[in-house]
């Protein structure tokens, strides 16, 4: 599996540089602007970069050619997801980082409260997204995949910023937050642990589908 | 052993249908797979290395079932496909980093041989390599990590015949090895009949014959006659006839041709076309 992720790496590196250049301007807006918006987006155009690897495969015919290779479909499925995780996880990894920094700059100390709040919300969501869509592109293929990756990107981040609010404890959405009686710290913390978990087994799930899917597919 | 067993194999598509393909392949020899484009040389071989789901039959690669740990098996097989499969943005070292990566046994001193031997720029993405430069780097790519059997589909076109020919030198030199074989789809015949030992001739979905190609050779020959001379031979005899304004050409069974009548010694081209005219009528 490692030949696939790095040949997915090299797929990805030349235009890797300009990616990184515009999750840390996404970050750095969100951190600005106190908007989780854009901390969302960042981490979900890290979310989109399987999909982006899996579309490139197509197009070169890699997919039929890994399959003849050393590799079980198993290990071409696995790979596409561990890519997407690395992904996501160098992008929170860089959103903490900067939070860090402009926290000093602004504040003269760290919030560690308010990232540690975030970064559980940010896995929840590129999970949710990864989980939705690698199946259908493993499926039907990105090309025709693309109106449903559209769909699900608006509605998930649509949603996910919406419900981040929720959890930042936004002023104007304090109805909704104590009807969903989100309002300890700890509570919150509680929540999106719960909502981790969650996402993290529908990954798996969602892994596990593609796995099927793809076993039975003519490549 | 045989390196290949296919027996029964069937594939069903809404307009195709590969119908019942057995053959086998003995270790050390050379196998080429000929027929029109759409015949199913590519589905067999997709069949073969377990990329597809087939509907019916046994494919057995190197003494193993193919959907048994066929993932171990993989290791031992080299394979070229018609449209390479490389990423674009490769580069040729790069392929050899990420082949590293994927075969156990593979030798990067070989691959960089072959690659110095076919002159390919090491640095070069693959998007800006010629046809018949990508094909030399999947060729390089599967002899570099010594397999038992190359499976090369449409290995040889878009190759000039310089270069063609050495690469045919370098299959070869590959089965010199008595447990190396080698399975070959191609459209140039005259590569086919230079290099295999078997012929395979797959038409519309369908084995026609699968044969030692100096038995193909020995048994068929061309007839040139009038038609009434023909029409007086066996008709088993008579495997295809073309007919022009001096009379016929037929490809006949040798054995069955009376001494004296005007024949000639058959090409394996001859006997395909001729073959492919007696099936469609």
């Amino acid at each position: 599996m490692k030949g696939l992720l790095l040949k997915d790496f090299y797929m990805i590196w030349k235009q890797a540089k300009f990616m990184l250049a515009l999750v840390i301007i996404y970050i750095l807006i969100g951190v600005v602007s106190d908007s989780s918006f854009w901390t969302v987006f960042s981490v979900i155009f890290m979310a989109m970069l399987p999909i982006t690897a899996l579309g490139l495969d197509e197009r070169s015919g890699w997919t039929s050619y890994a399959s003849m290779l050393p590799f079980s479909k198993h290990d071409i499925v696995v790979s596409k997801y561990v890519f997407g995780l690395i992904g996501v996880g160098l992008s929170v990894l860089l959103y903490a980082v900067l939070t860090m920094l402009t926290g000093i700059v602004r504040y003269g100390s760290v919030q560690i409260d308010s990232i540690l709040q975030m970064i559980m919300p940010l896995f929840s969501v590129s999970f949710l997204f990864i989980s939705t869509n690698l199946p259908i592109m493993f499926k039907v293929g990105v090309e025709k995949g693309r109106m449903w990756y559209l769909l699900s990107l608006m509605v998930i981040m649509g949603g996910s910023s919406f419900i981040i609010s929720i959890l930042d404890g936004n002023p104007g959405l304090g109805a909704i937050s104590g009807f969903l009686s989100i309002d300890t710290q700890a509570n919150q913390l509680i929540q999106s642990a719960s909502v981790l978990g969650v996402c993290t087994i529908l990954l798996l799930g969602s892994m596990k589908l593609s796995i099927n899917v793809f076993e039975k597919k003519d490549l | 052993m045989n390196a290949l067993e296919i027996t029964n194999l069937t594939k069903e598509y809404k307009d195709f249908k590969l119908d019942n393909v057995s053959l086998r392949l003995p270790s050390g020899c050379i196998m080429g797979l000929i027929g029109e484009n759409g015949a199913g040389k590519s589905t067999m071989i997709k069949l073969i290395m377990n990329a597809i789901n087939r509907d019916g039959g046994e494919i057995t690669v190197l003494g193993k079932d193919n959907r048994a740990d066929f993932k171990v098996t993989k290791e031992d097989i080299g394979i070229v496909l018609d449209e390479t499969g490389f990423p674009e943005i490769i580069t040729a070292k790069q392929l050899n980093a990420i082949m590293k990566m994927t075969y156990q046994n593979w030798e990067e001193e070989t691959y960089f041989h072959y690659i110095e031997r076919f002159s390919l720029p090491g640095k070069k993405p693959f998007k800006d390599y010629s046809r018949g430069m990508k094909m030399k780097l999947a060729i390089a790519a599967a002899m570099s990590h010594r397999a038992k059997l190359l499976v090369l589909d449409e290995a040889t076109s878009g190759l000039d015949p310089i270069v063609r020919d050495e690469i045919l030198d370098i299959f070869l030199e590959f089965t010199r090895k008595e447990e190396n074989s080698i399975l070959i789809s191609s459209h140039i015949v005259s590569d086919l009949e230079k290099l295999c030992d078997y012929i395979a001739f797959l038409h519309k979905g369908k084995l026609i014959f699968c044969e030692e190609k100096d038995r193909l050779l020995e048994n068929y020959a061309i007839l040139h006659c009038k038609k009434t001379e023909l029409n007086g031979l066996e008709w088993s005899a008579i495997k295809g006839k073309r007919e022009n304004s001096y009379g016929v050409d037929a490809l006949v069974d040798r054995k069955k041709v009376p001494r004296g009548m005007n024949i000639e010694n058959a090409s394996i081209e001859d006997i395909i076309l001729f073959m492919v005219k007696g099936v469609d009528k």
